[in-house]
């Protein structure tokens, strides 16, 4: 049975969470693209190329994981012109692509592409990543930023426009009535927590880029929150994440409000997890 | 960098079952029985494994080793891994590249592993008898690490801090090699490859990162490749030394 989640058509309620997944990678290794996945989320695309932040990148944290990765991609002439092609030929079910940006009109443009682009069928703003200077968080972090990007945005497509929004505000129901406002489809709640990891040897940042998220079990209750703030607060469709594992955790999250599901640190280590979830909630 | 690389890992992860620990040194020799969707992949490929039941909440990146009489991999008793104790692990891969051993010969291709890259070393001495290999350990209750690696001729380890850039330089000094293979954490790598630039001598080096993944997703494993931030998962572990002194 299909769902529909911000106009967009999915086979059923399961997607990868973006910047977890490469189904480029995953194509080559195990035959498969997104394996149990009703379509894929790209990692967020911002206009130029970026080598990502330096070494260290990841901590371990005791019920999930820290990372400070900062966006590293080809840029969006590469991904429009190489990169979303090929995923087009090996993905099952719609790509939604992700959208970051150092400024308003760098994520315009890059929307704007998209909107001409036959392979991309929703876009994605991510107004949420904790681990680059600019742009992103702090517009995610003000209702007034997110409305005039989410408008701007809306202005230069018709495709489904989702909004990410980051649980690490003072309110998250304001930034997503603000998305609503600007013309949002669809929430997606939520990005990593704000966190840090600290190297007990030097007192200093354990990430070589500072910054950085918190993901996995430990941030599901959040993700819970956010899910039933946001819905109460919009109505809107709502791609649920943050911390799934288990039936139990897509049941929750539909529960309070999610329309879909969205996998991302879980898949690290089980990457079949999309396939076996699917199964025991008999889709 | 082997063709291997190409070759399809079944989407896991499967079970590998703990048959056994022997005490080697400071370290463990954990002994385990693959499953049949499980191989073991070719000399420098790496695998996930995971304590399902255990306090790590990821996989983590380990070497399996060839044995005469089974298939097992080395943990430090100190750190974390003690979790991969057992009974269950759940285990992923084969996955990255591994090394590339067309032009390999016990003649003219000169091994240097510290740590647990030796841990790569027996595979490869198994298939090229009396190579010579340079070992480097961090402690000497890890000597035993460096004495699993049979058939290869062994140098007397140099224990930390003596380096093994010292005996690496005079080895290639003679003009006898014509590929060094390499394997060892942090700062070596890049090390052995300047040396063999140098000396006009190929290298092939397994880099280590912390791994969330292992297969390309989480771009956590960031290492110094080609000048920029690469995936070691997905470049390597191992990679051509020139890619590390460009
Ligand atoms: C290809 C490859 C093959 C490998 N093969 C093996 C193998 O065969 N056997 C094996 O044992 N390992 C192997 N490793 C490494 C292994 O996966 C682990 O990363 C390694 O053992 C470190 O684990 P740990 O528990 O000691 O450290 P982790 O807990 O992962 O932390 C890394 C280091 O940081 C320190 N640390 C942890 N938390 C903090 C903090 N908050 N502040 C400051 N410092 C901190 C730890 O003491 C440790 O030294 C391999 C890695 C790769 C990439
Ligand atoms: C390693 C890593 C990289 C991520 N990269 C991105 C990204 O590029 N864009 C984005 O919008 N979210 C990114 N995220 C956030 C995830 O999409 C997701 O919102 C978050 O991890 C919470 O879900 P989880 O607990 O299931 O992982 C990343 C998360 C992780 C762990
Ligand atoms: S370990 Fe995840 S990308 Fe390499």
């Amino acid at each position: 049975m299909s769902i529909t989640v911000g106009r967009l058509e999915l086979a059923h309620t399961l997607l990868n969470a973006s910047g977890t997944w490469d189904a480029v990678e995953a194509q080559r290794l195990f035959g498969e693209a997104n394996p149990g996945m009703a379509g894929f989320v790209t990692k967020t695309v911002t206009a130029e190329p970026r080598p990502g932040n330096p070494a260290p990148r990841i901590a371990p944290s005791r019920m999930g994981l820290l990372n400070s990765i900062g966006l590293p991609g080809p840029g969006r002439d590469a991904f429009l012109e190489t990169l979303l092609p090929e995923l087009a030929t090996i993905v099952a079910g719609p790509i939604i692509c992700s959208v970051g940006g150092f400024s308003l009109g760098e994520y315009v443009e890059t929307v704007e592409q998209l909107d001409h682009h036959s392979d991309c069928d929703a876009i994605e703003l991510n107004v949420s990543c904790p681990n680059v200077e600019s742009g992103c968080a702090s517009i995610g972090g003000d209702a007034g930023e997110t409305e005039r990007l989410t408008a701007a945005a809306r202005t230069a497509t018709d495709k489904p426009l989702f909004v990410k929004l980051s649980a690490s505000v003072a309110d998250i129901a304001e930034i997503a009535k603000a998305a609503q406002a600007g013309g949002a489809d669809a929430l997606v709640c939520v990005n990593t927590v704000k966190a840090t990891a600290i190297n007990r040897w030097t007192h200093k940042s354990q990430f070589g880029g500072g910054g950085g998220g918190l993901s996995g079990a430990a941030i599901k209750p959040v993700a819970l929150h956010a899910v039933l703030a946001c819905s109460d607060a919009t109505g809107l469709d709502i791609i649920g994440l943050g911390g799934v594992e288990t039936k139990d955790d897509v049941e929750d999250l539909m529960s309070v409000g999610a329309k879909a599901v969205a996998l991302g640190t879980a898949l690290f280590r089980d990457p079949s997890l999309a396939k076996k979830l699917r199964f025991e909630l008999g889709e | 960098m082997s063709a291997a690389a190409e070759q399809t890992t079944r989407l896991g992860p499967f079970t590998a079952r703990v048959v056994g620990s022997e005490p080697l040194g400071g370290l463990t020799l954990v002994r385990v029985e693959l499953d049949a969707r499980t191989s073991l992949g070719e000399p420098g490929q790496f695998h996930m494994l995971r304590n399902a039941a255990g306090r790590d909440y990821l996989a983590r990146p380990v070497g399996l080793i060839q044995l005469d009489d089974g298939v097992g991999f080395v943990v430090d008793n100190a750190s974390a891994q003690a979790d991969l104790a057992g009974p269950e692990l759940e285990i992923l891969g084969p996955l990255g590249k591994g090394f590339d051993l067309s032009a390999t010969s016990a003649e003219t291709t000169l091994l240097v592993a510290a740590g647990f890259g030796l841990t790569v070393m027996p595979a490869i001495g198994r298939l090229h008898t009396r190579i010579r290999l340079i070992a480097g350990i961090r402690q000497s209750d890890h000597t035993p690490l460096a004495h699993l690696v049979a058939g290869v001729t062994l140098d007397t380890p140099r224990i930390a801090p003596d380096l093994i850039t010292e005996p690496l330089e005079e080895a290639l000094a003679t003009g006898a090699y014509t590929q060094v293979l390499a394997a060892g954490p942090g700062p070596m790598g890049k090390a052995v490859a300047e040396i063999c630039q140098r000396h006009g001598v190929a290298s092939q080096i397994a880099l280590e990162a912390p791994m969330a993944c292992g297969f390309g997703g989480c771009y956590g494993c960031a290492v110094e490749i080609d000048g920029t931030w690469k995936r070691c998962c997905i470049e390597g572990p191992v990679v051509d030394g020139a890619r590390l002194v460009a």
